[in-house]
């Protein structure tokens, strides 16, 4: 069923723009919200406690490419996850960008982008996972390219499309190498085995370019620089695929590789390095930020980073806190961007210095995202507080104080950026700007709503299926079940107090944020050398060098070519020379009579004419002459048929010789001795590579399976007795007809040549 | 034979390969109709080489006669055919080509247009 659901995700999506257009730009998306209702439903009424393969169909048999579903907790959290924020997403676009002349193709890459996403979570098959993986990519690029007018919007989406396109290649290879470890495309199968690698380095090899697709479709440290500027996308987009969904994918496959992965050297340092590194980076670089959405960008950058390094952390506890904290993560991110997205709206502006006074203009929406900023902050008795306690709890059991230390720090600057992104702008007193006259729309209001109201519930009253759910995820991960207790008060704990530290460090980080935007700007020469520069720089030197060796290989000079190509196919025949070891002695010997000898040289003292006289006339008669030995030497090896011809289309080719001598132009002494000397070794290298080749092909004593058939069926079939004739005429008749039809053109390129003749006299 | 054979048609490409990177767009012209002729010899080499048996099925005969693979041959026969359209087209491209132009140097014809 759900392998359906996310095929017919993509019929949704090419139906989308139609029904736009038949149903409006209101009852349209409200319509299309049924596809991520029925598939929200769907997922959760799955039995996910026992990891199992859905009913799959064959799509490509030939490369083992299934729709196979692989049905968890964790997969199932992922498409709940995906298609409940989904469905909000289309409501508020509709609000968002109803007047907006494209719609329907806002629609078409949503929804296909939601298909595509569902794919890549619930796919158990690692083929559909890659293909769905790279349609993430796309979508993302075609939607943050969305207002494609706009030229900062092209090239941001051509950056997102450039770094997570390498973590795509990475991706496949990585695959392909563990399809060939397990011999199966199938996850499920894969992880249910989870064994020894039969090859210490092709262990290494598949993990490193996970990680490296993992890291840069979740923006990780050094690749963090796409997400912020993908925020050229419109809102909703953000809020879906740069904070919800997308970029978790990378957490979602670093996760899904847990069990097979995690006990490796590599794996461990890499993900707490690197995790904690983004978790950083993002969180600094957020507070200095002044645009909302840029603010929200970073602190999804750190949040990715504390996923990431929860996974390095590597106990049940803290996988189960990744869980936790991710949901929690999309509640809130989720609905903060549809606040950043109404105030943009609603203001025109995204500037926080230059918001003000909102919540008495707006206090219903001043509510939700006073919530939605707690639960970012972390802050009782919000569903954000019990993740960040459980992070806690996990990394103080772990025994890691440098890392314990470095996610209080980060959380700390996470409730900074909560109060800048919400309570300047609702709180603070109005600037400069002028109110806004209307309170938002309803559609618009949704989303932060909802978010909001599940962030306090969830926390408030963490129903037993729901702690179900993300306790059966954290199993699907680490493959081991394990407790998962969510509840707002443990009593005093450490991790209580941790974050009451965490809360005054937020509140002095807020009140010094004045201090730290000016040692922000000191540090702004520091991009000079950031990832962001260099991305450019590789970008533009690939541009140069593609324009270098074009100029230095396409110079319009001909021999220049001939020269290139002849070079390659010589290389090409050394290269291939050992492979033709010990065939030589193969060859078969049946002497050489007189008369083919005298042919032979007939044919070498012709060709040797045409190169040396400096007359055109001798020149055609040394051509002809070598001709006339190759009709004599088919005459000589059984094709009378081929001497025939080969002597009519020689006397042909004389006379047209002949015929346009005298209009041809005189030869010259041209070529300095030293070019003659190059192009004679180039030429007589091609001409010992070809005999060399020939030699190799004659002691191959293999038959051609070929020729039994046509002798064997050229009477009984054919009605002929000479077999050449007959394959010609009867058994590919149709190459004749195409050898005529060449003919054909070459007389009609001929004549239409003749014709123009006059101009050129 | 064999050997000889091989280092015939060695000879043939690298004679044709040397007229084809001659200046002279006369010389490229000679070149391809030699380049042809190696061709040929070369797909020729490989029908097995049998002396004086044209390759005819004997009239109620169960077994096919020991002849010379027909397959090579039947391309061959449709190679002459071609490479003399081919040389023929090129001729007149090559001559009205020196005549728009007025050089012969292959090294001067770059550009496209005229």
């Amino acid at each position: 069923m759900l392998a359906v659901a996310v095929a017919i995700g993509f019929v949704v999506a090419l139906l989308a723009p139609w029904c736009v257009r038949r149903a409006g730009a209101v009852w349209g998306p409200r319509l299309l919200v049924a596809y991520p209702l029925s598939v929200f439903v769907l997922a959760l009424s799955r039995g996910y406690d026992a990891a199992h393969v859905e009913a799959a169909f064959a799509w490509v048999p030939r490369f083992g490419l299934r729709w196979s579903v692989l049905v968890d907790g964790w997969s199932i959290l992922f498409a709940a996850l995906i298609s409940g924020i989904g469905g909000l997403v289309v409501l508020y676009g509709a609000a968002y960008l109803r007047h907006h002349e494209h719609l329907g193709r806002f629609y078409l890459y949503l929804i296909g982008f939601m298909a595509a996403m569902l794919g890549v979570v619930l796919a158990s098959n690692l083929l559909l996972l890659f293909v769905c993986w790279e349609l993430t990519s796309i979508f993302s690029y075609l939607l943050i390219g969305f207002e494609h007018e706009d030229t900062k919007s092209r090239k941001s989406a051509l950056q997102a499309l450039l770094t997570t396109g390498v973590g795509g290649l990475a991706l496949v290879v990585a695959c392909v190498l563990l399809r060939a470890e397990f011999g199966t495309w199938e996850l499920a199968e894969m992880l249910r085995h989870a064994p020894e690698w039969s090859s210490p380095a092709m262990e290494l090899a598949t993990i490193i370019l996970l990680l490296t697709a993992a890291f840069t479709k979740s923006a990780q440290f050094p690749f963090h620089f796409w997400l912020p500027s993908a925020m050229a996308a419109p809102t909703p987009v953000s809020a879906y695929l740069h904070s919800a969904t997308m970029v978790k994918a990378g957490v979602f496959l670093l996760a899904r590789f847990y069990p097979m992965f995690q006990e490796h050297w590599l794996w461990q340092p890499v993900l707490l390095v690197g995790g904690g590194a983004t978790m950083f980076v993002g969180a600094a670089l957020a507070l200095s930020q002044r645009d909302l959405k840029l603010l929200l960008a970073y602190s999804t950058v750190s949040a990715l980073g504390t996923l990431v390094f929860l996974l390095g952390v590597a106990t049940h506890e803290a996988v189960a806190a990744c869980v936790v904290f991710l949901v929690a993560h999309a509640l809130y991110k989720g609905g903060l961007f549809f606040f950043a997205g109404i105030v943009d709206h609603e203001t025109g502006t995204r500037d926080i210095e230059e918001l003000g006074g909102l919540a008495r203009e707006w206090p219903s929406l001043a509510v939700a995202a006073s919530i939605l900023a707690l639960s970012m902050a972390g802050i009782l008795p919000l569903f954000g507080f019990i993740a960040k306690e459980l992070a806690y709890e996990a990394v103080l059991h772990a025994g890691l104080p440098l890392a314990l230390a470095l996610l209080v720090g980060c959380s700390a600057l996470q409730v900074a950026v909560a109060g800048l992104a919400v309570a300047r702008p609702l709180f603070s007193p109005p600037g400069s700007l002028a109110a806004p006259h209307h309170s938002p729309e309803h559609e618009l209001t949704l989303g932060p709503w909802l978010l909001a109201a599940a962030s306090l519930l969830f926390a408030l009253w963490p129903r037993a299926g729901f702690t179900h759910l993300l306790a059966a995820a954290a199993t699907g991960i680490a493959g081991e079940s394990g407790e998962l207790k969510l509840a707002l008060w443990h009593g005093w704990t450490p991790a209580l107090t941790l974050s009451l530290v965490t809360i005054a460090l937020g509140v002095g980080a807020f009140l010094l944020r004045p201090l730290w935007t000016t040692v922000a700007a000191q540090g702004t020469r520091w991009k000079q050398v950031g990832p962001a520069f260099l991305y450019e720089l590789a970008v533009s030197g690939l541009t140069q060098l593609a324009a270098w060796q074009t100029r230095k290989l396409q110079t319009g000079r001909l021999r220049q070519y001939q020269a290139l190509v002849l070079t390659t196919a010589v290389g090409s025949v050394l290269l291939a020379l050992p492979l033709a070891e010990g065939a030589l002695p193969g060859l078969p010997r049946n002497g050489l009579y007189p008369t083919e000898a005298a042919v032979f040289v007939a044919m070498l003292a012709g060709m040797v004419i045409t190169m040396v006289t400096s007359s055109r006339l001798t020149a055609i008669v040394g051509l002809g002459v070598t001709g006339y030995a190759v009709g004599v030497l088919f005459l000589m090896f059984g094709a009378p048929d081929l001497a025939m011809t080969q002597f009519a289309i020689e006397t042909l080719t004389v006379i047209l010789f002949v015929l346009v001598l005298y209009r041809l132009p005189r030869f010259e002494s041209r070529s300095t001795p030293g070019a003659r000397v190059r192009d004679a070794a180039l030429a007589s290298a091609v001409g010992a590579s070809i005999a060399v080749l020939v030699l190799v092909l004659l002691a191959d004593p293999t038959p051609s399976a070929l020729a039994p058939y046509f002798l064997a069926h050229s009477e009984p079939a054919g009605h002929g007795r000479n077999v050449v004739n007959v394959i010609l005429v009867d058994f590919r008749s149709l190459d004749t007809l195409g050898e005529i039809t060449v003919l054909g053109l070459a007389a009609i390129g001929v004549g239409t040549l003749m014709a123009m003749r006059g101009k050129y006299r | 034979m064999q050997a000889f054979l091989a280092i015939t048609i060695g000879c043939l490409y690298a004679g044709a390969f040397y007229l084809m990177l001659r200046r002279s767009i006369v010389k490229l012209l000679l070149g391809l109709g030699l380049l042809g002729h190696a061709a040929n010899l070369l797909i020729f080499a490989t029908s097995g080489l049998v002396r004086f048996a044209p390759i005819m099925t004997e009239p109620g005969a169960a077994t096919p006669p020991r002849v010379a693979d027909p397959v090579p041959q039947a391309l061959i026969l449709t190679a002459i055919v071609i490479s003399f359209g081919v040389l023929a087209f090129s001729v007149v491209l090559i001559k009205l080509t020196a005549a728009a132009a007025r050089t012969d140097d292959v090294d001067s014809l770059r550009t496209s247009e005229m």
